[in-house]
């Protein structure tokens, strides 16, 4: 499946082969051209230099198949990002079948992505703080996610509502129904909207009466009467019976509302450093009060933050905001940590409103090292991953020293990521010379000799001996033996430097011996060929 | 910036790892420590792990003993910590048994009331550990598929205070045969050493490991037995009848139900159902049914539905209670057989009046359809 990044406007280049090809293929029908390219990564959501996409050949020259195929692939994502490019389908394709195609792909919602799955089934399942009765009967949701989803919901919890647990929405100026405002709120949560199409028509008015403005076009643009003919006429024939959409853009989207009142959160905490007499409850340093209800004191920074999202990200947070509360904490309504530094916290933070990280900053090493103990001591699991993501890029052989990647492997031994583990091994395997020479790694590979696995990581020796064989998958049998040998001669270099009179021949590590065996061979010709000249 | 209370640094202790500067040398320089650190640091947690039992939680501070309990797990000291904790645990629970040997001639409802009092505070005590090796028990008791924490409570609960050679165990076996006793004499039991007797199942319950069946249910269901097995030739022996005979021992199972689920657990209620079909109905199924005057033929030939309703209910539970009935049926069948002879619209209305009767009352009994249809055909 293919990155959904919507459209790319302008020139596209098109003295690429992939690309040309893709064009050429959806217009001639070649479905198996089609699956070759897309297989080897060809975007489907590319326009060549006449502005026109894969899927508008296709629907033009009337090969189903091929549009079908393109389909599938993702150039459905034309139908949430543009009309216009939509209506150019509707009206390029030459028959019913190919039309009827279309509209199947354009009222087929595209699955969530996984990481909004997982924010919003924690945020979900954490309990509600606050219920809304429409038509006398309840929603139940959370403040910061109306906050951060709607504007006019911030300013009502900001102003009238304050720290109710319960409020009643009349529907003195606008009609609000239960189940409109059910689907909005679940809209809020998920990103996906599933309505019938009659009732689109409120839900736009409630969507403008709640500013919620991504929601508002798209309804907004399901409610228009499409200008193409074309659709025109399958819309009298097939009218769409339901209003499907999962927000894709980055700024409909929860996470990135969530950013944005971190954001907040974080400005104000700022002002708060600056100002560093106040107690926490009255300073609002944003524009906006972002409705955090607890501050965390790292070092000398404070973090305003909300209970809700940090309980039910980490368990940690959970345990000691809901389940513990009888012990002591030394300052009423702020959390103390320690041993953590503020710009990995502040990373975290991100981490746990957007479920992402952008970069590892200045130092990606130690940046990463610290993420990783934070990350296992507040038991998000998830966030090693991340974090491993983010700094396999930067263990490169050219940045750093066998030394360092040595100290990588252990760490990633003791914070438990295989898969730093893994792209460390790999790295060694490929570069086993420069390693041999460096004293962290005999260290290593002596300590894992002597010393039990810890924690069951599996021996370090096993995994280097199949990585190594693996990067020489053909002369395996060669392979083997080569590695044995050179380890031999890895460990024993370090005995060697140890007791230095162990002189015997067999104990000299392979390089010096032959460095010995030349000088002693330059030694033996010079003598000879001098014997020779002085007897000649 | 913040006001500190006075008493933070004399009751919280801080591991001497110190805080994080530069985060470069910090792992290196905890596995140097080793020895030292892991041993040092466990022992700051055992101190508070007494703390907490003793009540004084307010005092402590979980943020620094969570972190105590992450750099011990991250140096691989998983092993120490999780032996302190149950040594701890093991210790806190004798304390509080040798506390409990001075209620041992108190009253029933006062010594229930101190075990449940501080069965309360173990498990109290347990689920706040619990939380402060968290980390602990997330890395280390999962991986190397070990106990974890509320087990261990678990069992320094069962080790410590209900060992089988101690005095509490045979306490509340006795105190509930008592209330069991007066239950049944009618008295009445009152309401708070209901609850607490109720409480105490909980506990046992909870601690499982077959004690609650091995203290509690077992000499039950022992002197249920007695008693049934005692009332069953009493009542056999007197001129009752098969009716009543079932009904009163419908009487008593209902009544022992009713008593198990006010005192004890209940998955004992099916059991103590079976223990008195099992004394008074299952011994004496052939006499039952056959018995003279009362037994199921004249319960059929007098249509007496509701006792015959009864009969196949109970005997129904009860081991070869069915086909005894069945033979009993085929035999009264084969006598009607024999004396109708060969009136023809006389067999076949017997024959249709005890269709209906065995669909109504038996519910459709198959082997009585069967044996019907082979007297009958």
């Amino acid at each position: 499946m293919q990155q959904f990044t919507g459209p790319r406007w302008g020139r596209s280049p098109a003295d690429d082969g992939t690309q040309l090809d893709i064009f050429q293929a959806a217009r001639a029908g070649d479905c198996a051209q089609l699956a070759r390219l897309l297989k080897g990564g060809a975007d489907v959501n590319t326009c060549d230099r006449w502005d026109s996409f894969p899927l508008y050949y296709a629907c033009l020259a009337g090969h189903d198949v091929a549009a079908r195929k393109l389909l599938e692939a993702g150039a459905g994502a034309i139908f949430a990002e543009s009309t216009f490019e939509a209506d150019r389908c509707y009206r390029a394709a030459p028959n019913l079948k190919i039309q009827k195609l279309l509209r199947e792909y354009e009222v087929r919602p595209l699955p969530p992505p996984p990481s909004l799955a997982r924010l919003s089934a924690a945020l979900r399942s954490a309990p509600p703080d606050i219920t809304l009765y429409v038509q006398g009967r309840p929603i139940e949701a959370h403040r910061v996610i109306l906050a951060a989803r709607s504007p006019y919901f911030r300013t009502k919890l900001a102003t009238e509502w304050g720290s109710r647990r319960e409020v009643r929405l009349s529907s003195s100026h606008i009609y609000v129904s239960f189940d409109l405002m059910r689907s909005l709120v679940d809209f809020f949560y998920s990103d996906r909207v599933d309505l019938p199409a009659d009732d689109v028509e409120a839900f736009a008015r409630i969507c403008r009466a709640c500013q919620c403005q991504g929601l508002l076009q798209r309804a907004n643009r399901f409610l228009a009467p499409r200008r193409c003919r074309e659709t025109q006429q399958l819309d009298r024939c097939h009218p769409p019976r339901r209003f499907v959409w999962q927000a894709r853009c980055a700024q409909d989207r929860l996470p990135s509302a969530l950013r944005r009142i971190l954001y907040d959160c974080l400005a104000n905490s700022r002002e708060e450093d600056l100002r560093n007499n106040e107690p926490v409850e009255t300073c609002a340093g944003s524009e906006y009060d972002d409705l955090a209800d607890t501050c965390v004191k790292v070092g000398e920074r404070v973090f305003r933050c909300h209970q809700l999202i940090l309980a039910s990200r980490s368990e940690y947070f959970k345990t000691r905001l809901f389940r513990r509360t009888e012990f002591l904490e030394r300052h009423h309504g702020v959390l103390e940590e320690h041993d953590v530094s503020a710009e990995a916290f502040e990373k975290m933070l991100v981490y746990i409103y957007t479920d992402e990280i952008e970069d590892l900053g200045d130092d990606p090493l130690a940046q990463a090292e610290e993420l990783l103990d934070v990350a296992s001591r507040y038991l998000m699991y998830r966030l090693k991953g991340v974090v491993a993501d983010l700094l396999i890029p930067h263990l490169d052989m050219d940045r750093i020293s066998p030394a360092q990647l040595c100290r990588w492997l252990t760490l990633s031994d003791m914070y438990d990521v295989a898969k730093i583990r893994e792209y460390c091994l790999h790295i060694i395997a490929c570069n086993f010379e420069a390693f041999a020479e460096a004293r962290e790694f005999q260290a290593l590979l002596l300590a894992s000799r002597t010393s039990a696995p810890a924690e069951g990581q599996g021996d370090l020796l096993n995994d280097l001996r199949q990585t190594w064989l693996a990067a020489r998958l053909d002369r395996r049998n060669e392979s083997a033996a080569l590695f044995e040998k050179r380890l031999e001669m890895v460990l024993l270099a370090p005995r060697q430097g140890v007791n230095g009179d162990q002189r015997g021949f067999s104990c000299v590590p392979g390089r010096s011996r032959t460095s010995m065996i030349r000088r002693i061979a330059s030694k033996l010709m010079r003598k000879i060929f001098c014997g020779i000249l002085l007897s000649e | 910036m913040y006001p500190i209370p006075a008493d933070a640094s004399a009751t919280v202790q801080r591991p001497p790892a110190g805080r994080r500067t530069a985060p470069r040398i910090q792992p290196f320089k905890r596995v140097a420590d080793d020895p030292d650190f892991v041993l040092r640091t466990c022992l700051t947690l055992s101190s508070a792990f007494r703390q907490i039992y003793a009540g004084n939680a307010q005092y402590l501070n979980f943020e620094s003993l969570y972190r105590c309990t992450y750099n011990v797990c991250v140096v691989h000291g998983g092993e120490v910590l999780y032996t302190q904790v149950a040594t701890t645990m093991a210790a806190e629970v004798e304390k509080l048994a040798g506390s409990l040997e001075n209620t041992a001639s108190a009253p029933d409802d006062e010594f229930l009331r101190e075990l449940l009092g501080r069965w309360k505070k173990h498990s109290n005590a347990v689920t706040m550990i619990r939380d402060v090796v968290m980390y602990m028990e997330r890395s280390f008791v999962e991986f190397r598929h070990k106990a974890p924490v509320h087990e261990l409570g678990l069992r320094a609960w069962r080790d410590g205070m209900l060992r089988p050679d101690g005095e509490v165990r045979p306490r509340l076996r006795a105190t509930l045969l008592q209330i069991a006793g007066r239950d049944r004499a009618g008295e009445a039991v009152d309401a708070p050493l209901r609850y607490l007797m109720a409480g105490a199942t909980k506990m046992l319950v909870e601690v499982g490991d077959g004690l609650y069946e091995e203290v509690l249910e077992a000499p039950f269901l022992d002197e249920v037995r007695r008693l049934c097995a005692g009332e069953s030739v009493r009542l056999l022996a007197s001129p009752c009848g098969c009716g009543e005979y079932l009904r009163t021992v419908e009487s008593m199972m209902d009544a022992e139900k009713a008593r198990v689920s006010r005192f004890l657990d209940a998955q004992t209620e099916e059991k103590v159902a079976a223990v008195v079909l099992a004394e008074m109905v299952e011994k004496n199924v052939a006499r039952l049914v056959g018995m003279e005057g009362s037994g199921l033929a004249s319960m059929l030939i007098d249509g007496r539905y509701w006792d015959l309703t009864r009969m196949h209910r109970l005997l129904g539970r009860v081991q070869g209670g069915v086909p005894a009935m069945r033979d009993c049926m085929n035999a009264h069948f084969q006598e009607i057989r024999n004396t109708a002879g060969d009136d023809e619209r006389l067999l076949s209305r017997d024959k249709e009046r005890y269709r209906e009767m065995i669909n109504g009352v038996f519910r459709g009994e198959v082997s009585f359809h069967a044996a019907l249809d082979s007297c009958f055909t």
